[in-house]
């Protein structure tokens, strides 16, 4: 059976936090498709599968993760997978993604998305890892950029050659955060518009929008404002190289009225329109 | 041989640097960095800050309650102790905070401005079992047809179970009614006007007995039917349970009321 795609929904949809969760049932006509966070969702039983159904069975979904921790030293947890794999495959979801990062040590878990040093080695280990999860999963995943506050000195690649790599050795798909490249290039320097010119756009199937906070000097990742202007003009950049692409508003924290949230998801929503009508610049893979 | 391959960073020490940061130890992180436009440090500070809070947060928000009696800033603290010595194991935010009501005791027992606040353990533990109660399965109903059948000798042999989301609690403490004030927005500011009865409560958490049904319910029962649920959940057997727990009633000797039990849902099954 042909599973349902990402690539058929290139609309603008929302990441589903409960708070909204009367609001967005009862204006489902208004949300194309929702992302839920995936280790919320991982109970086969009780209050959070009752409300699960009840979202897959209104919604086409897609599942983001922070628990893989792909970039740890340690195998892929076995056990989890099989967990996610339950989840995806009784949830028809359109689309798997992660972050590129780990969040799992040799003796505990971190609640957080940290980042790595991007080496030869870490490459061959985390395209390893890739491959691990296809296989089991039986599906491509998406693998996401993400913010970070620190740097390495001893980095082979940047991060965008990183990524180009792994989906090229794994066949991964991207997760591009706009609002992720213009923190980085906020808190350490690197290029946002640089780094875009040199991504396999053609293998971004999503792109995520969120707002930051602003710190003195710095911004933090925090998902609870609305997206920036900064931001706005890096995503439009981004579909006038990729043409339309789903694409998803991001706000966990400070969760605004369920108004506020469409308002965003309507501003992508225009600009996703705005791009139909325009041939993408990138159709094929490019490497480098 | 180039500095890379004298010095490199395996992602081993990454790791081992992050877990030194969560313990409070900064110095192993800063090592392996270079420098950035926001500075090593403070980025160092952005990862302490927002792994922690994920933590801290998840500690509040299961233990709202004993937050609210002890005041945002006591609260954080004893919490951000608490999640420095308590690590994550597990892959879920949900259920972190198991140990938290044993950490409460040692806090209680060391802290003199606790010494009148002792119902705070039992309290802690009535909130740490709404949040297990919560997370808990979805029960199926009792099979009363497949129990109809069964001989008189299987069912002498046979355990009852407590449904998964069910929950015991004894407490010397009225926790029920200093949680229940406590919830009711009014009383944010207020001062518990009610005394604090230091006795025996006996408390069952569940979430009722219709299947889609995810209200949590506190129910308060004697001591008779607190052990008759212990014995339950420690396995007894079925002939056990009505020799040991039979009670005299207008004359009768009647065994423990088992169809209660199930009609609230407090019994969910048997194994045989």
């Amino acid at each position: 059976m042909e599973r349902s795609s990402l690539a058929s929904v290139k609309s603008a949809g929302l990441g589903f936090r409960m708070p909204h969760f009367a609001d967005i049932m009862k204006r489902r006509d208004e949300v194309p498709w929702i992302e839920l966070l995936l280790d919320n969702w991982l109970c086969e039983d009780g209050i959070v599968a009752d409300r699960l159904e009840r979202l897959v069975n209104t919604f086409p979904v897609t599942f983001h993760g922070v628990g893989l921790s792909i970039a740890s030293s340690s195998p892929v947890d076995e056990e989890y997978l099989q967990q996610v794999k339950t989840l995806l495959d009784k949830s028809d979801a359109l689309v798997y993604s992660e972050h590129l990062s780990f969040s799992r040590t040799k003796s505990q878990f971190i609640p957080d998305l940290l980042p790595f040093p991007f080496t030869t080695k870490t490459l061959e280990h985390v395209a390893n890892k890739i491959d691990f999860v296809q296989t089991s999963l039986n599906r491509q995943m998406l693998i996401e950029n993400v913010s970070a506050y620190i740097d390495f000195p001893n980095n082979d690649f940047s991060e965008e050659d990183f990524i180009t790599d792994l989906v090229k050795r794994t066949g991964c798909g991207l997760l591009l955060d706009v609002n992720n490249m213009y923190v980085n290039q906020v808190n350490l320097g690197r290029d946002a518009e640089k780094a875009l010119n040199h991504l396999p756009l053609a293998a971004v199937q999503e792109v995520h929008l969120g707002g930051h906070e602003a710190a003195e000097g710095f911004l933090i990742d925090a998902h609870n404002n609305k997206v920036c202007p900064e931001v706005w003009e890096i995503y439009q950049q981004t579909i006038n190289l990729t043409g339309p692409v789903a694409s998803l508003i991001e706000w966990d924290n400070d969760i605004p009225s369920f108004e506020v949230l469409l308002g965003e998801q309507q501003v992508a929503q225009g600009i996703l329109n705005a791009a139909k009508t325009n041939k993408p610049l990138v159709d094929e893979i490019k490497y480098g | 041989m180039d500095e890379k391959q004298k010095n490199p960073i395996l992602l081993d020490d990454t790791e081992d640097a992050f877990d030194a940061l969560m313990r409070g130890e900064l110095s192993d992180l800063s090592k392996l960095l270079k420098d950035t436009p926001i500075g090593q440090s403070v980025g160092v500070d952005v990862y302490r800050q927002t792994s922690m809070s994920a933590l801290i947060n998840a500690i509040k928000e299961t233990f709202e309650t004993c937050r609210h009696i002890l005041g945002d800033d006591y609260f954080n603290q004893c919490a951000t102790s608490f999640c420095q010595l308590y690590p994550l194991f597990q892959n879920d935010l949900n259920s972190y905070g198991s140990d938290f009501p044993a950490y409460m005791v040692e806090l209680v027992e060391t802290r003199e401005e606790l010494a009148s606040l002792k119902f705070l353990c039992d309290l802690s533990s009535l909130e740490w079992a709404l949040n297990e109660t919560f997370f808990a399965k979805k029960k199926h109903p009792f099979d009363l047809e497949k129990f109809g059948k069964l001989t008189d000798e299987q069912r002498g042999k046979l355990t009852l179970k407590l449904g998964s989301d069910v929950r015991l609690l004894h407490s010397h403490y009225n926790v029920k009614d200093i949680y229940t004030f406590h919830r009711q927005e009014e009383n944010i500011i207020n001062e518990c006007s009610f005394d604090v009865i230091s006795d025996n409560h006996f408390y069952v958490i569940h979430r009722g007995s219709a299947e889609t049904n995810f209200e949590l319910l506190i129910e308060q029962v004697d001591s008779y039917n607190y052990s008759v649920l212990s014995a339950i959940k420690n396995e007894s057997c079925f002939i056990d349970l009505c020799e040991n727990f039979a009670r005299d009633i207008d004359g009768d000797m009647q065994p423990p009321p088992f169809g209660d039990y199930i009609s609230k849902g407090i019994i969910s099954d048997f194994i045989l």
